[in-house]
């Protein structure tokens, strides 16, 4: 799968201390990572900010550190955590977290902008340790303040973005279980793609398992690195090992790298979640082409549908789509309802062919024979997949107001038996 | 078990107006339910170029503006129109759109007088009442200019009062009754003329029988009792029950 014309993908791996930057379009065979300084291999962009004193502009990477250096700037740092604990800096009182992160992500994002600018945008996918509410609420502020409309956002964490990685290379890298070596901070974690070939699409899951820090002795890190990978390939077959962090860098890699290396497929590098943030856009929005699917606990776990009639033909129509972040999900319909004020909510696990009703009474809410009244319904998940609905009765326009009436429901994630 | 339709057509930019209504009309949910209450009362005329386009160019539906120009080369009929519209729209069911069939049936087996009848009793039905007094004003010179037996016109009259009452307009309403009762001689057109009479001068007919008689100083009586709004609602409701029985009756 590739960009189709005209596409263009944007992945940001945000971290506190480090920001990554890819983008990839139809132009390109795979996501280019984009640094603060063109042709150097040096991707990494520091999460923070230098303000020159006096005339009070922002500067990122070296720029701000030379700024700094000199006793010219006010030079901010953690920008992320600030702005997530509205915590002000110390440094720079005046300028609230927020609008100093939203300074450093206008400036990184300029990097991978199309020619049309935000507009051009077909996903932009930010790539987080771990993806909370707080976080969630916290870059939807922000990407409405870039300019981005809801569907273009898409928020996800690292384990989302290895596995867009991984199933974003040929086949035989991922025909059986990849493996993710991550030293980017407390220890090495291991995460394990896994995927089901029975269904289809192929259900793929990533777990995690925490190893400790390795020791300062290179020799003895190696060894212990070594015990490592061996137990983790132990009673797994795998086709592909990745490194990322920059842990695995200062070339002490021996005996490690020959066991990654035997019978499977290694590779090493500092910008894997970057650019299967970019992959995770794609896939996102070419999911009917995709050949897998991918379940965590921040996705919809089942599909929730309303039975609409189209003259004779009767039909489940999607309100809520299985797979789904539940930020993505912001939806509304209008409906026409008769007979009876009753919504039905069909609710099914991808793949099942058996379906649990939910039926949610609308009090208050008359329907004579042969009436029809007409129903703005809007939809979100929240947290545990619980699906929040809002139904008004609005009428026809100046026809007939409506009784105005509202509802409010919300429906807990629950298990098909 | 409850039916639902997904409304996925676009909002127009720009609605259509209905001036003479003051209705603004503004998705294929609306066209469909003004159609669909409107029924026996919309005439070919609504179906015009302006209407096409206004189906064509707002709310993107091509074909069947198409389809609807095609039934004006060949004249179609208002229920042809309207049967052509809501079965594109997908929103009714097979046996409303039967139903639809049903009424142009009927219409199709009346003369000119009765399907206007039909179609200001429609209006009635649905609380137009200025709207149906118009038309029964219209239908009135029509059948004299047309020659049409004075006798005949009995119901046009009746319901012509019943219109009147319903607006609290009294003494217009018991003109009518009375003009009714003199042409058809039914009986519920002159109970209901002495009660419009009654409401509109507070007393006492000549010729009054005794049921009437006892109606009359039930009312009286109410008078003196209820506040005014009351008064107001229970003669609305009797004559409620009369015109739907004359309804009945015809």
């Amino acid at each position: 799968m590739r960009p189709a014309e005209g596409e263009w993908y944007i992945g940001i791996e945000l971290g506190n201390r480090w920001t990554l930057v890819s983008c990839y379009q139809y132009q390109m065979k795979e996501p280019e990572t984009r640094g603060l300084q063109a042709g150097v291999e040096q991707y990494k962009i520091p999460t923070a900010i230098c303000k020159k004193k006096s005339i009070g502009q922002w500067y990122l990477g070296e720029e701000a550190k030379r700024m700094l250096d000199a006793g010219n700037g006010i030079y901010l740092e953690n920008l992320l955590e600030h702005a997530l604990e509205d915590q002000k800096f110390q440094e720079e009182e005046i300028c609230l977290p927020k609008d100093v992160l939203l300074i450093f992500l206008k400036k990184v994002l300029r990097l991978v902008l199309p020619a049309q600018g935000v507009k051009g945008i077909t996903k932009c996918v930010f790539s987080l340790e771990q993806v909370t509410a707080a976080q969630t609420k916290l870059l939807e502020e922000m990407a409405e303040q870039l300019g981005l409309q809801h569907d273009q956002l898409l928020i996800q964490d690292h384990r989302e973005s290895f596995y867009a990685y991984a199933v974003s290379q040929p086949k035989e890298l991922w025909l059986h279980d990849v493996l993710l070596f991550d030293d980017t901070k407390d220890g090495i974690q291991l995460q394990v793609l896994t995927h089901n070939p029975k269904t289809i699409p192929q259900v793929a899951k990533v777990t995690t398992q925490q190893f400790g820090t390795l020791s300062k002795d290179a020799l003895l890190q190696d060894q212990e690195f070594t015990k490592i990978v061996q137990e983790s390939l132990k009673g797994r077959i795998v086709s592909s090992v990745y490194l990322t962090g920059e842990g695995f860098e200062g070339g002490w890699m021996k005996d490690s790298l020959s066991c990654i290396c035997r019978g499977h497929r290694g590779f090493q590098g500092q910008n894997l979640y970057t650019r299967g943030a970019c992959y995770a856009g794609m896939l996102e929005v070419h999911q009917q082409e995709a050949a897998t699917v991918y379940f965590c606990e921040y996705k919809t776990k089942m599909h929730r549908m309303l039975k609409v009639t189209k003259g004779e033909k009767e039909y489940l129509y999607p309100i809520v789509e299985a797979g789904k972040n539940f930020h993505e999900v912001k939806k509304s319909c209008k409906v026409l309802l008769a007979q009876e004020p009753v919504l039905d909510i069909w609710m099914q696990y991808p793949g099942s062919k058996e379906a649990v009703i939910e039926s949610l009474q609308l009090e208050g809410l008359h329907l004579e024979e042969g009436q029809r009244c007409q129903l703005f319904i809007e939809i979100a998940v929240q947290a545990q997949d619980m699906l929040i609905i809002k139904i008004t009765d609005i009428g026809f326009g100046s026809l007939s107001s409506g009784s105005g009436k509202k509802w409010e429901f919300e429906i807990e994630g629950r298990d098909i038996s | 078990m409850s039916k639902l339709w997904l409304c996925e057509g676009k909002t127009a930019e720009e609605p259509f107006w209905l001036e003479e209504e003051e209705i603004r009309i503004a998705t294929m949910e609306e066209l469909c339910y003004y159609l669909y209450q409107n029924i026996e009362i919309i005439e070919e005329a609504f179906f015009c170029e302006s209407l096409f386009l206004w189906i064509e160019q707002e709310l993107d539906q091509r074909l069947l503006a198409q389809k609807l120009r095609q039934g004006m080369e060949q004249k179609k009929s208002s229920f042809w129109y309207i049967g052509t519209i809501l079965t594109e729209s997908g929103y009714m069911t097979l046996e409303e759109l039967r139903g639809i069939q049903e009424i142009a049936v009927r219409f199709d087996t009346k003369n000119s007088l009765e399907r206007g009848k039909l179609r200001a009793d429609r209006m009635m039905k649905h609380k137009k009442y200025k709207k149906a007094i118009t038309e029964y004003r219209k239908l009135l010179k029509t059948a004299k200019e047309d020659g049409v037996l004075e006798k005949e016109t009995a119901p046009i009259w009746h319901n012509m009062g019943t219109g009147y009452a319903r607006q609290m307009l009294f003494a217009q309403g018991a003109e009518c009754f009375e003009k009714a009762y003199q042409l058809g001689q039914q009986e519920e057109s002159r109970r209901s003329y002495l009660i419009s009479y009654a409401c509109a001068k507070g007393e006492k007919t000549e010729n009054t029988n005794l049921e009437c008689m006892e109606k009359i100083q039930e009312l009286q009586q109410k008078k003196q009792s209820m506040s005014h709004s009351e008064y107001e609602q229970y003669t609305y409701r009797i004559l409620e029950q009369l015109g739907a029985e004359y309804l009945k009756s015809e």
